[in-house]
């Protein structure tokens, strides 16, 4: 009988615990997710028992991290990133319980800073540039160096002529791979301490949704004060944080816009007063021209990044173009964050070029998304005077690079890699295509608490510089504001 | 150059005359490989089937060098040591111009060391822009093109000799045989694949306690590179951002061809699977692309990044190459491109080495 027992969306959301906006996620994200038995015109209808034995091996796997090498890998990159950018001491006493994992991480790190090197001439020239890039100290380098080479990421050779050099042996197309040697390193370490095995397994636990704390297996055997401690530092780090007041749900604000629990309230609160019509706009239009806001409200949600917006400045003035927040929908996954900052930046320089430039307007933004994406003409836009000004953002975030010509005109030019032709399809998408995300902006923010595939790297470096998401005193705030509205 | 058909054909390794026309081969070879050029001598084109090889001719210096682009230059030259009536140089120039046609080369030379060629014939090459060279024009032609480079001491007859041999034992007899035949007849994208399989069944003879294990595994490796960097081009032409795509389709012959491929064998596993034959926790169907695939766009990716160095990588292998032999080699240097190089070459090697399953390979 179970057999032919049918569900639909919110009966899934209500087995998984979760809102059915995360379902329609699962279904969209997951090629593996059953295939529903009929398409009715009140929606797709699937066989129980198929749905829940996906349920039953996705917790497994989740679960299952410890065998996964390429998580480890990351977990590691991003504790160690999360250290560097949010830990007043970095080298503190606390932090020798960590050693190992802190290790592990500067290799991940140094790995992606040689990345593209090939061979390493200079060794001395890199470790000062660890120091300075990376905060890797000279003795932290060696030891993370050794950890490279024997994870066969970096190997020394000496010339005919008696030199010593490295040879980079980073993988650059499937990233996967060097995290998972990395990993693979951290899981045979017999030396691990129980309270960085803890902290590694809760990161990666509370990364793919919000976890009740009993639910960690890696948190439930420690001793109280050992458990604090984890995450006492994961919240020093800024990767662990509690959504509750009383501390019993905790997720990981490293992969959200902005922190999901505040979203949460404030969407709600915007949904009942004017402010949601601003939200409305921004989705409708993305990179809506918010120069002019003198709104308090709007000017503070700005500011507290609610509203990621960006600056461009050439011969019209500066101008602020606003986005919605991000609520899933463009991206495949959570590590594509990134991109979806350069397909903004790419609309709004291109909402400036329409709107607010001096010497020529441009009529259609696709034509220009159109050029700088064709091989043909070498990715390149006509020369032109104001590139240089109004373009800047790009160049900034690696997108494109501009060039002088000879007669003091300048041509910009996409760097034609795989990240920057998507975040031009995704900024298409922006301009003419359906709005991001749910239709709904008061939709709740549980949309943001789904799970991703995190294979890609996140920009390792972008991780430790990036800027904080909207502090709690400031979303607090606007919260406050909105309930007295 | 020789004609003839396959029962004439000696096996690898083994010579059953002397060859009149191996000293000036080697003379020209040698020439050619100190100026750059990745040198081959009695290149033979022709096809294996069923009964051995089938309808056959050679090439007896062939030369290829490569541009940033990746674009090769080739150049045949055909040897003539002799001075019978019989030799007709007239059929000679003819002959080559077909097989420059054929191999893709742009320049050809006939070069006669004893024989003197009429004025008129020199014209008929000149139209077929084969260029004609007869006595000690020959030897002025190769001091012009090694002039002021160092002699790396290639192609002496001794060393040639003992690297016939190393293709002596029968399980060599496979990949010998391929790359002394099939792969320079076909000369395209079959290459990758074949040359990979064919030293795959090698492999596990190849443990690095014998000298010239080394020989097999560079020359091989020259081999690879000369394909790789025919994907390569592929890749440019396509865009780095589709280097995978590309390596994949490139194995199969083209997109299309891949397309093709692929559809296939979702039919197949679609009907393999609802017939219960495969099952998540059964047999599966072994992938369509090669294991190597990913690690193969890697190198390329590597490859198309320094182009100043990947060119150089085939004058690497074939310098490693004659040094095994005992030959003095280029002279060392600590360029950047040349370094570049001697790590690209690195990781052409160690690629092959987890292609094929070896468990050896040599260092650069």
């Amino acid at each position: 009988m179970d057999d032919l027992e049918l569900i639909g969306l919110y009966e899934i959301a209500e087995l998984a615990g979760v809102s059915p906006p995360a379902v329609a996620n699962w279904r969209t994200r997951n090629a593996n997710f059953p295939k529903p038995a009929a398409d009715l015109k009140s929606g797709p209808v699937f066989r129980a028992h198929e749905v829940r034995a996906w349920l039953r091996r996705r917790k497994e796997s989740d679960n299952d991290m410890g065998k996964d090498p390429v998580r480890v890998g990351l977990r590691l990159l991003e504790l160690e990133c999360a250290i560097q950018a949010n830990v007043d001491d970095s080298h503190s006493a606390e932090l020798v319980d960590y050693e190992v994992s802190r290790t592990a991480g500067q290799a991940a790190r140094l790995a992606m800073l040689i990345r593209g090197q090939d061979v390493i001439e200079d060794e001395l020239r890199l470790k000062k540039l660890a120091a300075i890039e990376l905060g890797i100290s000279p003795p932290e380098y060696a030891a993370a160096m050794r950890l490279l080479m024997e994870g066969d990421l970096v190997e020394e050779r000496t010339t005919r002529l008696g030199k010593r050099v490295l040879n980079e042996k980073v993988n650059r197309l499937v990233h996967a791979d060097n995290y998972r040697r990395i990993g693979e390193l951290w899981l045979n370490r017999d030396k691990r301490s129980v309270k960085e095995e803890s902290l590694i397994y809760t990161l990666d636990r509370v990364i793919q949704s919000p976890t009740e704390v009993d639910q960690i297996d890696a948190l439930r055997n420690l001793k109280i004060p050992d458990r604090d401690a984890v995450l006492e530092l994961g919240g020093n780090a800024g990767i662990i944080d509690s959504v509750d007041e009383e501390k019993r749900i905790y997720f990981s604000p490293l992969l959200w816009d902005v922190n999901p629990k505040k979203l949460a309230v404030f969407l709600k609160q915007a949904n009942q007063t004017s402010f949601s019509q601003v939200i409305k706009n921004a989705l409708n239009r993305p990179g809506s021209d918010f120069t002019a806001a003198v709104d308090p409200l709007l000017v503070q949600a700005i500011s507290g990044g609610i509203l990621p917006s960006y600056r461009v400045t050439s011969t019209g003035g500066p101008r602020v173009y606003g986005f919605a927040p991000y609520t899933g929908g463009i991206l495949t996954c959570d590590e594509e964050k990134v991109i979806l900052d350069k397909a903004r930046a790419l609309v709004a320089c291109l909402r400036y070029g329409s709107e607010a430039a001096t010497i020529t307007r441009i009529r259609n933004p696709l034509l220009i998304l159109n050029a700088i994406t064709d091989a043909n003409r070498n990715y390149r836009l006509k020369p032109h005077s104001e590139l240089k000004l109004q373009y800047g953002m790009l160049i900034g975030k690696q997108i494109g690079r501009v060039i002088q010509t000879a007669n003091g005109r300048f041509i910009f030019e996409l760097i034609p890699t795989e990240d920057n032709l998507r975040a031009c399809a995704i900024a298409r998408e922006l301009l003419y295509g359906e709005v991001t995300g749910a239709k709904d902006p008061g939709a709740d923010a549980a949309l943001h608490l789904v799970n991703g595939k995190i294979e890609h790297p996140l920009h390792e470096v972008k991780i430790a510089r990036k800027k904080r998401a909207a502090r709690s005193d400031e979303l607090a705030g606007l919260v406050e504001r909105l309930q007295a509205v | 150059m020789s004609r003839g058909d396959g029962s004439k054909l000696r096996p690898a390794g083994k010579q059953t005359r002397k060859d009149q026309d191996l000293p000036l081969k080697l003379l020209v070879g040698s020439a050619l490989a100190a100026s750059g050029y990745y040198t081959r001598i009695n290149v033979e084109l022709s096809a294996t089937s069923a009964r051995g090889l089938a309808d056959v001719t050679d090439v007896d210096v062939l030369g290829t060098r490569y541009d940033i682009s990746f674009s090769s230059t080739t150049i045949a030259v055909s040897c003539k040591s002799g001075e019978s009536k019989g030799l007709s140089p007239a059929r000679e120039i003819f002959y080559l111009r077909g097989v420059l046609d054929y191999v893709g080369a742009g320049n050809g030379v006939v070069a006669f060391s004893r024989k003197r060629v009429p004025a008129h014939l020199r014209d008929l090459g000149r139209r077929l822009n084969v260029l004609v060279l007869s006595g000690s024009e020959v030897e002025a032609w190769c001091n012009a093109l090694t002039n002021g480079v160092p002699n790396p001491d290639y192609y002496l007859e001794s060393q040639y000799e003992e690297y016939l041999r190393t293709w002596s034992p029968t399980y060599m007899q496979g990949l010998a045989e391929y790359l002394r035949t099939d792969y320079w007849f076909h000369f395209d994208f079959r290459n990758l694949q074949n040359v990979v399989g064919h030293l795959k069944k090698t492999a596990p003879h190849i443990t690095g306690k014998e000298p010239w294990h080394s020989l097999v595994v560079l020359d091989t490796a020259a081999h690879f590179c000369l394909t790789l960097f025919d994907l390569c081009r592929q890749v440019r032409l396509m865009g780095l951002s589709a280097v995978s795509e590309t390596t994949a389709a490139y194995l199969f012959g083209g997109a299309p061809s891949f397309r093709a491929r692929r559809d296939l064998y979702s039919r197949v596993h679609q009907l393999l699977s609802s017939t219960g034959v495969l099952s998540p926790n059964g047999p599966t169907l072994p992938p369509l692309e090669p294991s190597y695939t990913a690690a193969l766009s890697e190198l390329v990716m590597h490859f198309i990044d320094r182009p100043h160095a990947a060119v150089l990588v085939l004058q690497i292998l074939q310098d490693m190459f004659w040094r095994t032999l005992g030959a003095v080699g280029v002279p060392p240097s600590d360029d950047k491109n040349f370094l570049a190089a001697e790590k690209l070459t690195q990781d052409l090697i160690d690629f092959l080495k987890v292609a094929t399953g070896a468990s050896w390979a040599p260092k650069v």
